[in-house]
């Protein structure tokens, strides 16, 4: 699975160099990480019994610094500094990576606002302290709440964005789409989409930036591009065995 | 019915580059140019405006705000037209309500395509309700 593969290269990047590693994530989540790390070659056992592996449940977690359905900087503040200081780095090391699914748990529940404050709130917290977050989202990219309005927001917060298909399969599907539904216009227009600058999606890939650029300015054919975009990416995606969902 | 694209830019040259643009691609779009927004005719409902950041009378910025508080103009799509990338500036462009921000580093390097993607981007909204 993509997600395993990226996340556990972060975590256990970090793990080598000796870092403290706070991973809060969903229960079935740290099964697959804790997996992963296995398989890559890390000693769990002796990496969590030092704490410098430490796994926090992120529903747990969220419930401990929402207020009226939005995260409180205070407490926000309060709960992840207390989380960072249980993770230890190996001696002779320094440095603290987190890895974060907080903010892809309110996502999921439809809480946008939410998910867009909780950013900017690690985004406060990481101007304050010394250490790396990577976060990931199951976002369904074909879905129609993937647009400008909702997704602005999260990708201001964001130095890079990696998709959870690198390898360009939804860019493959999306231009077969596009060239189907939109004939001899599909090479005009993404000509203009390569041209529109939008600061936000530079951390972007291709493929995200002009599924975002289509539901917002071709509402009308952007709902059967991406019906055929879809069964494309189905299809290329059966054929390598992975999941339908970009994170 | 053909698309009508307003552009509010006093530069020509970028009123030839769309111009020439429109009949290469043979879009049945018409174009309709003027310097400011007192130009613009009052019955004109365009299916697309091209806003120039660059506007010497006005800020665009001013007559972004200005489109966007008419109820005519409130769903229609904006492209602001750029030469230079200056966040700031797009940024602002965006939090007032625009669709796209347009780079023409150069208007007379690589334009003519980006003119002939909103020929036919142009061609493919829906025609606005044109006033009785």
């Amino acid at each position: 699975m993509a997600l395993a593969k990226n996340v556990g290269r972060y975590l256990w990047e970090g793990l080598r160099r000796g870092e403290g590693v706070l991973v809060i994530v969903t229960p079935e989540h740290r099964q697959l990480f804790a997996g992963h790390l296995d398989h890559l070659g890390a000693d769990l056992p002796t990496l969590l019994g030092s704490r410098q592996l430490v796994f926090w449940d992120a529903q747990q977690t969220l419930a401990q610094f929402m207020v009226s359905g939005q995260p409180d900087w205070q407490s926000f503040e309060q709960v992840m500094r207390a989380a960072m200081r249980q993770v230890s780095s190996r001696e002779g090391a320094e440095g603290l990576r987190a890895y974060g699914e907080m903010v892809g748990v309110l996502w999921k529940a439809r809480q946008f606002a939410a998910a867009i404050r909780l950013e900017q709130l690690w985004n406060k917290l990481l101007e304050q302290s010394s250490f790396s977050l990577y976060c990931a989202y199951a976002i369904d990219v074909f879905g129609k709440d993937f647009q400008v309005a909702n997704l602005d927001g999260v990708l201001c917060t964001h130095t890079h964005l990696v998709p959870a298909q690198p390898d360009g399969t939804l860019e493959i599907a999306l231009n077969r789409s596009m060239d189907e539904i939109l004939g001899a216009k599909a090479d005009a227009l993404r000509i203009l989409i390569k041209a529109n600058y939008h600061p936000s999606w530079a951390v972007m890939p291709a493929a995200e930036s002009i599924l975002l650029w289509l539901r917002k300015n071709l509402p009308e054919q952007a709902d059967q591009v991406v019906r055929q975009a879809r069964q494309h990416y189905q299809i290329l995606l059966q054929s390598a065995g992975s999941p339908l969902v970009s994170e | 019915m053909s698309n009508l694209i307003l552009v509010i830019s006093d530069d020509r040259n970028v009123h030839g580059q769309l111009r020439l643009a429109l009949t290469e691609t043979a879009s049945r779009c018409q174009l309709e140019c003027v310097a400011s927004r007192e130009e613009i005719p009052p019955a004109h409902r365009p299916a697309l405006i091209l806003l120039d950041l660059m506007l010497s009378r006005e800020p665009a910025f001013e007559v972004l705000k200005w489109l966007r508080a008419q109820q005519r103009y409130q769903h229609t799509p904006v492209f602001v037209l750029g030469s230079e990338i200056v966040e700031h500036d797009v940024n602002e462009a965006y939090s007032l309500g625009a669709n796209s921000c347009l780079l023409m580093r150069s208007i007379n390097d690589g334009f003519g395509q980006v003119a002939q993607g909103i020929a036919t981007y142009a061609s493919l909204i829906p025609s606005p309700a044109q006033p009785s």
